[in-house]
């Protein structure tokens, strides 16, 4: 197989998620220390890549706003599997029926509201915040992954297998668990980071209008709001979490082609 | 025509060789065709005769390496620019493919792709390609005051799309026409409509035919000149009459042989108690609702159906596509609720409000036609053929699952080392034999085979009915043999029912019925198989 | 064909009075009293019930979720909570900028999308074909606000071609009008165009892997044509699905972008709305929007039947 395709976005990947993980342990400076007399420094051997408007040490912030992006949005994608993958398994189940038609209507009524206007109903009401953020993007994720299980899970259903497994005295549960869930996982995986890497890009946007995370916490998004007002005089601050974010998502979107081509039952022949 | 100097082939393939990414498909093919003149290339999947047509029209995969030379009415394809090529495509050489399903364009009516046919080769009106059209289009059965030229694919069934293709191919009444396993995806007696219609046009228009088939007995009295190809090598070619007469090739004689095979099988000796006994079976389908407030139509695919199978019996059905046989054997099975009657299996009714006996259940299996959508991918071949353990009241030990899945490995001749395997490292032939195994593993005493050997290729179809045969006489199981192919029935069955629109039109002993069919669509359905001519039928059988 | 309208139609009403009670159920949880909230800590009692009574807040929510939905069915929004003026004008003028700016987005990413997916296609594995899915890889990981930030530096600060931000109203003039809503459009364009460039080749390679496209060569058409008589509407059915669902990611994007380009459209008036808890407005907003989205699912269905004729016959 062709490593060379899952070669780079595995290599972002793991440096985005090493960068969060190691965050947990040790940053070079602490994200909480405000030093006025210190900000809008210019890379040094102290400080890696400047400091911002506070003061802070900015490698410092883009770790842990890597760990941030990276919680919601994970909690986000498994939102979407843990709801969205039964649901469309039960309605591939039971095509045809009541229940796999509002099953998929209600999916259809989730699809019109973008994850942005389910972040601002709910901050409407309880005010902003990273939970927010991970609820209105895991909502958002629900119908993503239904349709797609349903989708391919119908095809699925047509094969003789299930004939078979059915003549054995199988019943739906157990036919979707053991015979439809293994063929659709590879689907699943390659979807979970596409969804992976729109989450980060969503819990960006939000947190850039304020209707994700909260400071004191650093995020990307946080981060680029803040340096929206500085873009005359200091555009560097803009600089270094946007690419933060093109990098990871990057990564992620050749991680899932690459696993994609990997995975694909019909290209696998060619190994 | 100018060019019909006699012996003067109008195409000629010259040491044709082809690589696609550097696998060999086709090796050093020579063949010859002359105007006017039918020729047959018979041969199994793989065989390239596909791709030998693909070269012909030079329209190969991306990837291909031709070499040889193709010379056609004075011209050298192989080194003819592509715009030259696009000129005689479709103008001096028509096509007609496989799959008519999927063979046209679905968002275009039929009249607009057979005039666009017209348009691209002669500087006509719309207004006169249309008409053109639907002379065409009349010409090959599809008249246009039932099948306006505004019709999308759609809305016809197979058969009238495999036409619409063919009118595609002739519009411009091409010198030679190639037509790549036309029939194989019809009914028998569409197919034989087709193959006359073929035919018919071929002789009305004298145009040469490249015939390419897996079936000899559907190009054995049509051809004037064989090839029969194997591994993308031409084994054998000639006159039809000569080819028949010599074939010097073993791999030829196996290919007719196994047209012609008979399986050794005993007849049963029928018990008074039936096995199986189904009695006014129903079964309906919920349609799409015709109008906005009406109640949804209900279309019957098995109308009070009645027959029973004895212990030990072997029992044909046979009928087109469309004439609820599926339906039938889901039904039986138990795994399609039924509208009425009832089916009783060794005395348990099998459609009843309670879930289904492990006893009864155990009593039946299956055979799929599909070897490649038989099989869950992301199994191993010892847990694919215990699934029907579950069945079992009492789930077997470990230990006791894996000498059962041994012992059924190595009834269906295969080895004990293929329980590790995953199912896509087996070939076709291997994995209906797998299928089997899993079908026999917990003894039962009905298989339903439902078109168990129509997907494969000839010479593996006689092994696999060869192994149903010996099975049958080893255990005494009974079979319900459900297929559209009548020859094959005719040789494993003992009796046969005919299914068309939902009820069975004509049942008896299995030779009667052949031999004296009394209904007329069963006479209809006889007269549609293309049989080997008995002349050509004694000499092969004069070489066993 | 009319029962496939007939039936869109009725699932187009469904959706619109499921949502609506979705908005109205969520919003209206909202603990605290706009009232008071209005009014400010110091109000009298009395005062604060008679606004109640203003706003139509003593009724029952039954009451109140029924006297709403009936006037949007007017087109009558309510009353701002904050600035007492009919919520239908302000969200007016606002849609005014929003509608303009994601239609214009729309249009720019169709526009880069279907020839660049077309030729990335039609020349697979080739270069053209590789810079293509390079540049489109990069569009789709550039967030639009972040890339707007950056045509900022790059066209209003460095180069100085475009103002960094605001609106002149439609009153300076279309064009002074469409120039101020260029770089935002181009921001919001980008990571659409990304997008709906893939979903076009691979959609385009697929149909040209159909028997049917070979049927067509065999006739005599070249690669070119048959690529674009036979292959190219066959082709638009799933991007008609992605191009549907975009638009409600470009009406969310704008709300995003207006913020970077200090654009008074919806987004910036569903930001003050929160921040003055101004529910009634957020209320109308959301459900304007959920409309947007909704209308132009219902028309991509009967795009649908516009290109594929299975869809039209009512068999």
């Amino acid at each position: 197989m062709k490593l060379r395709n899952i070669l780079p976005g595995t290599l972002l990947v793991f440096l985005f998620f090493s960068a969060a993980l190691i965050s947990y342990l040790w940053t070079p400076f602490d994200v909480a220390l405000i030093d006025i007399k210190a900000r809008f420094k210019s890379p040094d051997t102290i400080n890696w890549l400047g400091t911002d408007h506070f003061g802070r040490d900015m490698l410092s912030m883009l770790m842990v706003g890597a760990r941030t992006s990276i919680a919601v949005a994970i909690v986000a994608v498994g939102i979407g599997m843990l709801f969205g993958v039964p649901l469309g398994l039960t309605a591939a189940a039971k095509r045809g029926s009541w229940l796999d038609e509002l099953i998929m209507r209600a999916n259809d009524l989730v699809f019109a509201f973008p994850a942005l206007l389910i972040a601002i109903m709910i901050t409407a009401v309880y005010g902003p915040g990273a939970v927010n953020a991970i609820i209105a993007i895991g909502i958002f994720n629900i119908p993503v992954f239904a349709r797609l299980s349903r989708g391919a899970a119908l095809s699925i259903w047509k094969r003789d297998f299930i004939q078979a497994a059915k003549v054995s005295g199988k019943g739906a549960v157990r036919i979707s668990s053991e015979h439809i869930l293994p063929n659709i996982t590879n689907l699943l995986i390659v979807q979970g980071t596409i969804q992976f890497s729109l989450g980060i890009l969503a819990e960006a946007g939000l947190s850039f209008v304020g209707l994700g995370t909260q400071p004191p916490i650093p995020s990307w998004g946080r981060m680029l709001a803040d340096s929206q007002t500085l873009i005359y005089t200091e555009p560097q601050l803009a600089l270094y979490p946007g690419l933060a974010i093109v990098l990871t998502v990057l990564g992620l979107n050749l991680l899932g082609d690459g696993l994609r081509d990997w995975l694909d039952p019909r290209l696998r022949h060619d190994r | 025509m100018i060019d019909k100097v006699l012996a003067k082939p109008l195409l000629k393939l010259t040491d044709v060789s082809l690589q696609i990414h550097g696998t060999p498909i086709l090796k050093r093919i020579n063949l010859e065709l002359l105007a006017g003149k039918v020729l047959g290339i018979i041969g199994e999947s793989g065989s390239g005769k596909s791709m030998t047509a693909f070269s012909i029209l030079q329209l190969l995969p991306e990837g291909s390496d031709l070499s040889g030379v193709i010379e056609f009415d004075g011209h050298t394809l192989t080194d003819m620019q592509e715009t030259r090529l696009c000129e005689l495509r479709g103008n001096a050489i028509g096509m007609v493919f496989q799959e008519p399903m999927t063979a046209l364009n679905p968002v275009q009516s039929i009249g607009q792709q057979v005039a666009e046919s017209i348009r691209l080769h002669q500087a006509v009106s719309k207004k006169m390609a249309w008409q053109q059209a639907a002379v065409v289009l009349e010409r090959v059965g599809l008249p246009n005051d039932e099948f306006p030229l505004s019709r999308f694919p759609h809305e016809l069934s197979g058969g009238q799309r495999q036409r619409v293709v063919i009118a595609i191919a002739v519009a411009l009444k091409p010198q030679l026409l190639i037509a790549d396993e036309p029939t194989t995806a019809l009914d028998v007696t569409t197919q034989s409509e087709i193959l006359h219609l073929l035919k018919k046009l071929v002789q009305e228009e004298n145009m040469a035919l490249i015939f390419i088939t897996h079936d000899l007995a559907v190009v054995a009295d049509v051809a004037d000149d064989i090839a029969i190809m194997r591994d993308g090598e031409v084994l054998e070619s000639g006159s039809t009459e000569r080819v028949f007469r010599e074939l010097s090739h073993p791999y030829s004689q196996a290919l007719l042989g196994a047209s012609l095979h008979v399986p050794e099988r005993i007849s049963a000796s029928i018990a008074p108690a039936p096995l199986l006994d189904v009695k006014d079976l129903v079964c309906e389908y919920p349609m799409p609702r015709q109008r906005l407030f009406g109640l949804k139509p209900v279309f019957r695919a098995v109308n009070k159906i009645s027959f029973t199978i004895a212990p030990g019996e072997s029992v044909g059905l046979v009928g087109e596509s469309g004439c609820g046989k599926s339906t039938l054997s889901r039904a039986l099975l138990g795994i399609l609720p039924v509208q009425g009657g009832r089916v009783m299996l060794a005395g348990h009714s099998i459609h009843t409000s309670q879930a289904l006996t492990h006893e009864v259940r155990r009593k039946m299996q299956v055979v799929f036609q599909d070897p490649y959508s038989s099989f869950n991918p992301r199994h191993k071949v010892a847990r694919l053929i215990a699934e029907p353990l579950f069945v079992l009241q009492q789930t077997p030990t470990r230990a006791q699952q894996k000498t059962m899945v041994l012992e059924s490995l190595q009834r269906v001749g295969l080895e004990a080392q293929d329980a590790d395997k995953y199912i896509h490292e087996f070939s076709g032939g291997q994995r209906q034999r797998i299928a089997i195994a899993r079908a026999i593993i917990n003894k039962p005493e009905l298989i339903v085979l439902d078109e168990a050997v129509s997907a494969l290729d000839v010479s593996v179809r006689a092994q696999i009915l060869d192994l149903l045969a010996a099975l049958a006489n080893d255990h005494g199981l009974s079979y319900l043999f459900i297929s559209h192919d009548l020859s094959v029935v005719r040789n494993i069955t003992d009796r046969v029912l005919v299914m068309q629109h939902g009820e069975i039109v004509e049942r008896g002993d299995t030779k009667t019925v052949f031999d004296s069919p009394q209904n007329s669509y069963t006479r209809a359905l006889l007269a549609a198989v293309p049989r080997l001519s008995d002349s050509i039928a004694a000499q092969a059988a004069g070489f066993k | 064909m009319i029962h496939y309208l007939f039936k869109r139609c009725l699932i187009l009403l469904a959706t619109l009075i499921v949502a609506s009670l979705v908005v109205f159920v969520t919003i209206e949880v909202v603990p605290g009293d706009p009232a008071s909230f209005m009014l400010g800590l110091n109000a009298q009692p009395d005062t604060v019930n008679a606004l109640r009574a203003e706003l139509g807040l003593d009724q029952s929510r039954l009451q109140r979720y029924l006297s709403w939905a009936g006037g949007l069915l007017k087109g009558d929004f309510g009353i701002s909570y904050t600035y007492r003026t009919p919520v239908v004008d302000m969200v007016r003028d606002r849609l005014g900028v929003s509608l303009p700016l994601a239609m214009y987005a729309l249009l720019l990413s169709v526009l880069i999308a279907f020839p660049a997916g077309v030729l990335a296609a039609s020349r697979r594995g080739g270069v053209g074909d590789t810079a293509i899915m390079g540049v489109t890889q990069l569009g789709l990981a550039i967030p639009n606000f972040w890339f707007a930030m950056l045509l900022v530096l790059l066209f209003a600060i460095k180069l100085t071609w475009f103002s960094a931000g605001g609106f002149p109203g439609w009153d300076s003039g279309f064009f002074v009008a469409m120039k101020s809503l260029t770089l935002p459009a181009i921001a919001l364009a980008l990571p659409q165009a990304s997008i709906l460039t893939r979903v076009m080749r691979s959609s385009l390679l697929d149909v040209l892997n159909e028997d049917f496209m070979r049927t067509a060569r065999a006739k005599g058409l070249s690669k070119r044509a048959a690529l674009w008589k036979h292959a190219l509407r066959n082709a638009m059915i799933p991007v008609l699905t992605i191009l549907g669902l975009q638009f409600s990611f470009l009406l969310a994007g704008a709300i995003i972008i207006e913020n970077v380009f200090f654009l008074p459209g919806l987004g910036r008036l569903i930001f003050q709305s929160i921040a003055s808890r101004d529910l009634i407005v957020v209320e109308s907003v959301v459900m304007l929007l959920v409309f947007a989205v909704v209308l132009v699912t219902f028309m991509v269905d009967l795009a649908y039947a516009w290109v594929d004729p299975r869809l039209r016959g009512a068999r």
